[in-house]
């Protein structure tokens, strides 16, 4: 997971200090648990609800 | 006479300037002797505009004196969170990258209360762009609560709480995304109103995360937090997630009755891993209210267990989208904590946050069923009582947990939802105050006000009070 986390940020131009590369992996452990509490069979039904008004800001 | 003067209310000051019993200069004065005496210690404020806010005083003086009175707010000196823009004012949102931005319009609700004769004093600290929820801040000093000047006041708005409660401003502006009205609220033992999004306009505030970020009040009490509601609500084209729907006498309607009233909580998720000094507070005030008549019923939101992914995935991704050039531009000037959590957002996929999304549509459609049945919901604000500046960690019954997983965890939902949700203090324990908080049905402030009204009614902060002798300086 480290090696991809910092790929990933590399990638994106970030440089990230030595310190936080250990709570990077901690953080993303953390977020993978909370991503198994989706289930994505629930949530298949649930528009998104993003919305946009064509043309622009309302008068 | 001063320290009198700056401990009052909007609603109790508002009478006295318009009879002419009180001039806006000596309020202006008396919340500038408090900046002088406590604000070395406290920090609440970035910026103090000590000439501006004189000169603004005089000016009203002479308008109300000359018979041209405004309204509830004419004269009344307010400190605002530096992440509201104020047309040619410097606005830092408490980040050194911004130290020297200078905004060239007014923030909608900053045109709104300077049309209402509000006079502005001063820019409010804040944690780095509102980016965090402790207010210790990396550029502009640590702001310490009132209550204990060891602990944090809450944040992102922690200026903002602190000097309400240090009566260094009488009402004040915060910002809320995850909870940062709300948490300083509950931390400094003020009121804070986090309305339904959509209600007062975002326009001319620095964002956090655009779908997540609200403007709201923070008093000293419920009246006034109607009143802000009432002057800075209503739709504004500005800001494309304005919503045109009428807004209220909310103010001139509050009614303490709450016989009747179906009150709901949610145990299985607002009530779990509760600091028993907290519960018991909540509690206590749930009684009363079912003393009053209320009526209290439990409810289920199943979605509930999905909105911690929900939030962090929303906030982290949004913010990061914002942030993303300065953080591969100039990642050394962000504070430490900040720009790990912009990295964090960084790490976060497409798939992550269509999910999240989608889970706060079931979230909305949870929240709606429950309140079917029950008219407002009640949780405690905070799991825990403020936490020492500088801890990562904090106590919840002799269990040391993440201050970051622990410190949204209730107040998320009303930004995920978008759900008007206010925190009122309900107790002290062991010192420090206990945030209650109140959710109701979309666009209906009024119910949560209402409830509100009669919790303070209840005089559950009677007696108790920041010791604010203890830091005056010698």
């Amino acid at each position: 997971m480290a090696e991809g986390i910092h790929r990933i940020l590399e990638e994106r131009g970030i440089q990230v200090p030595e310190a936080h590369q250990d709570m990077l992996v901690q953080q993303m452990k953390a977020v993978q648990q909370l991503r198994e509490t989706v289930d994505n069979s629930q949530l298949k039904d649930f528009d998104m609800g993003l919305t946009h008004v064509p043309g622009g800001e309302r008068p | 006479m001063n320290e009198e003067l700056a401990a009052q209310s909007i609603g109790e000051l508002a009478p006295k300037l318009r009879d002419k019993h009180v001039s806006p200069v000596e309020v202006t004065e008396a919340v500038l002797a408090n900046i002088n005496a406590y604000d070395g210690e406290i920090n609440a404020f970035i910026r103090v505009q000590k000439e501006q806010a004189l000169e603004s005083a005089r000016q009203a003086e002479q308008e109300i004196q000359s018979g041209n009175y405004r309204g509830f707010l004419h004269g009344i000196p307010m400190a605002l969170k530096d992440i509201l823009y104020f047309k040619d004012e410097p606005a830092t949102m408490g980040s050194k990258i911004h130290e020297e931005f200078v905004a060239d319009f007014d923030a909608t609700v900053v045109s709104k209360l300077k049309l209402s004769g509000a006079t502005f004093h001063g820019k409010l600290n804040m944690h780095e762009y509102a980016w965090g929820a402790t207010t210790t801040n990396p550029h502009y000093g640590a702001c310490k609560n009132p209550w204990d000047l060891s602990k944090i006041p809450g944040g992102s708005s922690g200026g903002s709480g602190a000097a309400v409660a240090a009566n260094m401003t009488i009402a004040s502006l915060g910002t809320d995304t995850g909870g940062s009205i709300r948490i300083p609220a509950s931390s400094c033992g003020i009121i804070g109103l986090k309305p339904t999004h959509g209600r007062i306009s975002k326009y001319g505030c620095f964002p956090l995360s655009w779908s997540l970020d609200h403007i709201g009040p923070m008093t000293k009490t419920v009246f006034d937090a109607a009143l802000l509601l009432e002057v800075l609500g209503g739709y504004d084209p500005k800001d494309p997630t304005s919503v045109d729907r009428p807004t209220q006498n909310y103010s001139g309607g509050l009614n303490e009755d709450v016989k009747g009233m179906v009150i709901g909580i949610e145990e299985g998720y607002f009530f779990k891993n509760v600091d028993n000094r907290v519960n018991e507070a909540v509690q206590y005030a749930l009684q009363q209210l079912e003393k009053l008549g209320a009526r209290i019923e439990t409810v289920r939101i199943p979605s509930l267990a999905q909105a911690e992914f929900a939030e962090l995935v929303t906030i982290t991704t949004e913010a990061s989208a914002i942030h993303h050039d300065n953080l591969v531009k100039q990642p050394e000037k962000f504070g430490d904590d900040v720009r790990f959590l912009l990295e964090v957002g960084e790490l976060m996929s497409g798939v992550d946050y269509v999910q999240a999304q989608q889970i706060r549509r079931k979230l909305d459609l949870d929240f709606a069923a429950a309140f079917e049945k029950v008219d407002v919901l009640i949780t405690p604000t905070l799991p825990f009582l403020s936490p020492p500046i500088g801890d990562s960690t904090v106590d919840i019954n002799g269990q040391a947990l993440s201050f970051l997983d622990e410190v949204i965890r209730f107040t998320g939902p009303g930004n995920l939802t978008g759900l008007p949700a206010l925190s009122i203090p309900c107790g002290v324990r062991d010192g420090l105050p206990v945030g209650l908080q109140i959710m109701g049905p979309a666009f209906q402030e009024e119910k949560v006000l209402n409830v509100a009204y009669a919790i303070e009614k209840l005089e559950l902060m009677k007696g108790h009070k920041p010791d604010l002798t203890a830091i005056k300086p010698i």
